[in-house]
């Protein structure tokens, strides 16, 4: 018989206590465990889709570029616009460094039939799946002109919208008919040329354009689930005015030219700024780490109750015990083996309970991950908890942690303990 | 014979509240190795206090006590531990098994505080001695009077020490398991060990080889050699 059956003997006679113990821990390490391996697989999904991305860098008109980046990911309206000057100024600043330009439109478009405000996308409508690489269509195609538009998954669930159905967008009443020439985007492609014929007035007095759904996109993950995507003049339509675009997205020949194509275009232009991918993750990750801190102080809350858990019912057991503490030391064991064996018990509560929480958060990822889809403004595509060996070892160092600030105390207080006063009584 | 343990004015004072209590006062005692000793006297007259301060249990206030030429009153806590591990067994009253280690386990205890190994055949043996053989995977719970108090003496041994010191071994046994302790008890100095114990039966008391009478913290009547 060694120290450890003994002191694993003495935890199984208190079950009940030592089962509630255990549990305590179970969540301080399943919680840290799920925060560490979302924490780590979060930001690898996020640069993986940040770099599969086909814009290297976005310009956003003053105020704050970083703010106006997060409002995109996360599907708001930036208020202020580039004006067709600066976006033409821009491109000859840029010159043949750029391969493509995508100026971007968002807009909120109301859906009478539907009752919906959907938040509509306007973006080339030919280049889309250069934008956003990562897409893949669950039904249809991207569209082939200025009436067909294709919607994020949700969208479709939403209102069990089908490839060919059509959604009627309300648009602003007289725009003109040159409206989406304000950005000659992509002179190239006719879809550009601004098409009201599709407009119709409603018994309301309202204009109203009706497009076909060309394609459904499959879940991401993403916001892009959430969206409407189209071509960039029925945004215009819709926002009824020619004038500017919300971002203007730069697809470099060289990505690792970016910085310098960023310092050119803010030293030639006020009131724009550009951003590179890698600042669009650290704003992301920015939010990301407000979420973070929340759930550390989770982890440390968690970690506190647990170990006072542990330290009270080791306690416990040393007060009961004081008698056959008394027993052993006459027998001959030192003060060092009673702080031993009482230091075993809380180590084996921990290391138990640490090894049940990885595991438990480890099946249950999915779940956590449903979960804080649910609240985080912006969560990459696919699964963001992935079993690391590391984060495992580390959650159950930290257990182990807990379980040595937990034992110090008991274990001073068994090994204090002197074979007369505990034979006396 | 030689003489193994040895006290020199041994005193012992407790403090009660503000008052103090006397429980040896000055006693001068030697024990020969090889001898089966009883110590009787009434209660409260310092019998346990001795047993305690001679098994290194407690520390004496004054005097001194030697076993085997080491001094007691001088030597550090963890020498002590040494000395409880090494050299001396105690049987106590309440027999103070752990109830939830089985007999053998519970006897093969004090091995894991000494970092020894159990030398083959030595537990079977013991337990062949003290008569439990057919109770050694039961818990303590499971075990009559006798039988407890049987495996408390092997326990006692198991570290082969060359002291065993009991107090009042029989106090919780009926006669006949009280006559078979004894008997235990007193075939043990055949093995070179010296046996010290306590009781109120002067019957049992008379098995032994010597008998030490106590009174008020002294010895009685006994010149305290034999
Ligand atoms: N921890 C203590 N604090 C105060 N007084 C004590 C303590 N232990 C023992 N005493 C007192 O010391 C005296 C001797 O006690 P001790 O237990 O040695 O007697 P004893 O001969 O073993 O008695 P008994 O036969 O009843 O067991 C008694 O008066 C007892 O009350
Ligand atoms: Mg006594």
């Amino acid at each position: 018989m060694g120290f450890l059956k003994l002191s694993l003997k003495n935890i199984a006679r208190n079950r009940t206590r030592n089962l509630i113990t255990l549990t305590s821990i179970l969540i301080a390490v399943g919680v840290l465990f799920s925060v560490v391996s979302y924490d780590r697989g979060f930001s690898r999904s996020l640069e993986r889709e940040m770099r599969r991305t086909g814009v290297h860098v976005t310009v956003v008109p003053t105020g704050c570029p970083h703010e106006a980046a997060t409002l995109l990911l996360h599907g708001g309206v930036v208020p202020d616009r580039l004006d067709r000057e600066t976006v033409a100024g821009i491109k000859d600043h840029v010159g043949d460094r750029a391969e493509g330009y995508y100026p971007m439109l968002l807009a909120q478009a109301h859906d009478p039939r539907r009752e919906r405000l959907d938040l509509v996308y306007g973006m080339p409508g030919d280049r889309m799946a250069d934008i956003k690489p990562q897409w893949r269509l669950a039904a249809g195609a991207f569209p082939e002109d200025d009436e067909t538009i294709i919607i994020g998954s949700n969208v479709a669930d939403r209102d069990d919208l089908a490839v060919g159905d059509s959604i009627a967008y309300r648009t602003m009443a007289g725009v003109p008919a040159d409206a989406g020439h304000g950005i000659p985007a992509a002179p190239e492609s006719g879809m550009l040329e601004e098409n009201l014929e599709g407009t119709s007035r409603n018994n309301n007095g309202d204009f109203l354009r009706t497009f076909e759904i060309s394609g459904i996109l499959r879940t991401t993950g993403t916001q892009d689930d959430d969206a409407v995507f189209v071509p960039l003049s029925v945004t215009r339509a819709i926002l009824g005015d020619a004038e500017g675009i919300t971002a203007l997205g730069i697809r470099l020949e060289h990505p690792g030219a970016a910085t310098r194509v960023i310092r050119d275009i803010e030293r030639g232009f006020a009131g724009v700024q550009a951003v590179t991918a890698d600042d669009l993750l650290e704003t992301v990750a920015g939010v990301v780490q407000s979420a973070r801190v929340l759930s550390f102080s989770m982890v440390i809350l968690v970690a506190v109750v647990s170990g006072s858990g542990v330290l009270n019912s080791i306690l416990m057991t040393v007060f009961e015990r004081t008698r056959e503490i008394g027993t052993m030391r006459s027998l001959g064991a030192s003060r060092l083996d009673i702080f031993r064996l009482t230091m075993n018990e809380a180590l084996v509560l921990t290391f138990i309970g640490g090894i049940a929480g990885i595991l438990l958060a480890t099946l249950g990822a999915p779940v956590i991950e449903s979960f804080v889809r649910g609240f985080l403004p912006y969560v990459p595509e696919g699964r963001n908890i992935v079993f690391d060996p590391l984060i495992a070892l580390g959650s159950l160092l930290f257990s182990m942690v807990i379980g040595v600030l937990a034992g110090l105390y008991p274990a001073w207080r068994a090994s204090g303990i002197t074979p007369i006063e505990a034979i006396r009584n | 014979m030689s003489v193994l343990i040895q006290t020199r004015n041994l005193e012992k004072v407790y403090h009660r509240g503000g008052e103090a209590v006397h429980a040896l006062r000055g006693v001068e005692l030697e024990f020969h190795k090889e001898t089966f000793a009883t110590i009787v006297g009434p209660s409260g007259s310092g019998k346990t206090t001795l047993l305690h301060i001679m098994g290194c249990l407690d520390r004496p206030s004054g005097g001194t006590v030697e076993i085997d030429g080491i001094s007691l009153s001088e030597i550090s806590g963890s020498e002590q531990d040494r000395i409880r591990r090494n050299m001396i067994g105690f049987v106590f009253q309440e027999f103070h098994l752990i109830p939830s280690l089985s007999v053998a386990d519970n006897i093969l205890l004090p091995l894991l505080f000494s970092r020894k190994k159990p030398e083959p055949g030595y537990l079977d043996h013991l337990m062949e001695t003290v008569g439990i053989v057919h109770r050694k995977d039961h818990r303590p719970n499971q075990l009559s009077g006798g039988e407890m108090q049987r495996a408390a003496v092997a326990r006692a041994l198991i570290n082969r020490p060359q002291v065993l010191l009991a107090d009042e071994p029989s106090g919780n046994l009926d006669t006949d398991n009280s006559i078979r302790i004894f008997e235990l008890l007193s075939s043990l100095k055949q093995e070179g060990i010296t046996v010290i114990v306590v009781t109120h039966n002067m019957e049992l008391a008379r098995m032994a080889d010597r008998q030490v009478h106590f009174r008020d913290g002294r010895l009685a009547d006994e010149p305290g050699r034999c």
